[in-house]
């Protein structure tokens, strides 16, 4: 019963859609950041399409699990989760669509690792 | 009459009555909709760029007849269809016996021999810029229209923007979109500090280069206009941290640090940084001295258009729950409201 009261007042503060405190329900991410995803079968043959020999094949092929900064500008992780100082004066709150959590989202979060 | 600004509204947003809601579910599918049918009602059709056509057509003849010697090209925005309805028609004359000397003189005779042929309108020659050119309005059709002379790069581009285009498709939709919205607000001339159409279709390509899920191909992005054109005004609106980060887009494309280049423009670390696709030595966007302003009014797009897209998820969510007042199904909302590109676009 003790419980009870706290645990409204929690739930009313963050998002009841992804648990995320820093908005309320109406204003979640959730609601627009929706994909059209390929299947699977798209998804295994994209580089097969897309090159004309093996050499690009395997280009293609690297440059898809490859990651760009664009707050450092450098390679092998995505913006929002950058380690050098944020250069852009807008604060990051919510994760954006450059953020690990993005992209480890979705039905080939795993693909490609 | 009351009947007819309701009329003159709805035409804030003509594009609306060609979306397709078939199947439509979720706020991101309306939007994804509606931004294909605004690309699909603000791109050239084929009667317009027949008519333009048609009207290079007549100034090339008029041209070469004086000299025989000339040739006459489009370049541009003409070439890769990505000009918006009042768009102008960029054209160069290419003659290997002017030089230096005779450039000057020949912009002028080009000048009255149109006139006499009355084929343009306040005609002025533009001799004291940094590229000479001719500026005029058409008779036919009056399109605003420039001629330079012997510049060989914008025709070369051209060329290569369409093999870009036809490499990423989205971008044709998106590009038009953002260069669209930016010439809504007078952002898309570079001698007044904004951005060029070369370099909004670089943004977008690097965007779409760039992108986590496009880069891995979870996604098609000619499915997804309407969540990515979000994305897009989210990174260069709210995250892209333009005084350290350059974009490159040739291969898979890449970020580079302006410093490690020396690109850093003195007293202006804030400026966009894109190498050209073209030449590597070359920033073509460092002339974009507003940029500033074009940042702010897109982190204000963004959030615009997220407010419109909750908005519209909690009256979609209404309606399948049934909260739905039945008497606000009765009544037709009206295309602008319903318009979500409208909202930021301010047409
Ligand atoms: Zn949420
Ligand atoms: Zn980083």
């Amino acid at each position: 019963r003790n419980c009870t009261v706290p645990k409204q007042k929690d739930s009313r503060l963050s998002c009841r859609r992804c648990g995320s405190p820093s908005h309320q329900t109406r204003a979640c991410l959730t609601l627009w950041r929706i994909y059209q995803y390929v299947d699977a079968e798209h998804f295994d043959s994209k580089p097969q399409k897309e090159s004309k020999d093996d050499a690009e094949h395997k280009d293609i092929q690297q440059a898809r699990t490859e990651m760009w900064c664009y707050n450092c500008a450098d390679s092998g992780h995505l913006g929002d989760d950058c380690d050098m100082r944020r250069g852009c004066p807008i604060p990051l709150i919510e994760p954006s669509a450059f953020s690990e959590q993005n992209l480890f989202s979705g039905p080939f979060k795993t693909a490609l690792i | 009459s009351r009947k007819e600004i309701e009329k003159q509204r709805s035409k804030k947003a003509p594009w609306m009555a060609d979306v397709d809601w078939e199947g439509c579910r979720t706020a991101p599918e309306m939007l994804h909709r509606e931004v294909d049918a605004f690309t699909r009602f603000i791109s050239p059709s084929v009667i317009e760029h027949k008519t333009r056509e048609y009207t290079i057509e007549c100034i090339r003849r008029c041209i070469t007849s004086r000299w025989s010697d000339a040739h006459v090209f489009a370049f541009g925005s003409f070439e890769t269809r990505l000009y918006l309805p009042d768009g102008d028609i960029d054209l160069v004359v290419m003659r290997k016996s002017v030089n230096q000397y005779n450039k000057q003189s020949m912009l002028h005779t080009m000048a009255s021999i149109l006139r006499q042929a009355n084929l343009a309108q306040s005609i002025q020659v533009i001799s004291k810029a940094r590229v000479p050119i001719i500026k005029f309005q058409s008779s036919f059709g009056g399109y605003p229209i420039d001629i330079s002379l012997n510049q060989t790069n914008g025709v070369d581009a051209g060329r290569m923007v369409n093999d870009i285009l036809d490499k990423y498709p989205a971008a044709r939709p998106l590009s038009i979109l953002l260069k669209c919205f930016l010439a809504q607000r007078s952002m898309n001339e570079v001698y007044t500090g904004g951005v060029s159409s070369y370099a909004v279709i670089c943004l977008v390509v690097s965007f779409l280069q760039m992108h986590p899920k496009v880069r891995r191909g979870d996604i098609d992005p000619l499915n997804n206009l309407g969540v990515l054109i979000v994305d897009l005004l989210e990174l260069y609106g709210r995250n892209f941290n333009y005084d350290n980060t350059g974009i490159a887009i040739e291969g898979s494309g890449y970020y580079f640090s302006k410093s490690s280049r020396g690109w850093h423009q003195y007293g202006q670390p804030y400026l966009l940084c894109i190498q050209d696709p073209q030449d590597v030595g070359n920033d073509i966007s460092k002339g974009s001295f507003n940029i500033l302003n074009v940042r702010k009014v897109i982190a204000g797009a963004y959030d615009m258009l997220t407010n419109k897209l909750y908005a519209q998820a909690s009256e979609i969510d209404a309606k399948k729950t049934g909260r739905h007042l039945s008497l606000r199904d009765e009544v037709e909302v009206k295309d602008e409201e319903k318009s979500l590109l409208l909202s930021f676009m301010g047409i």
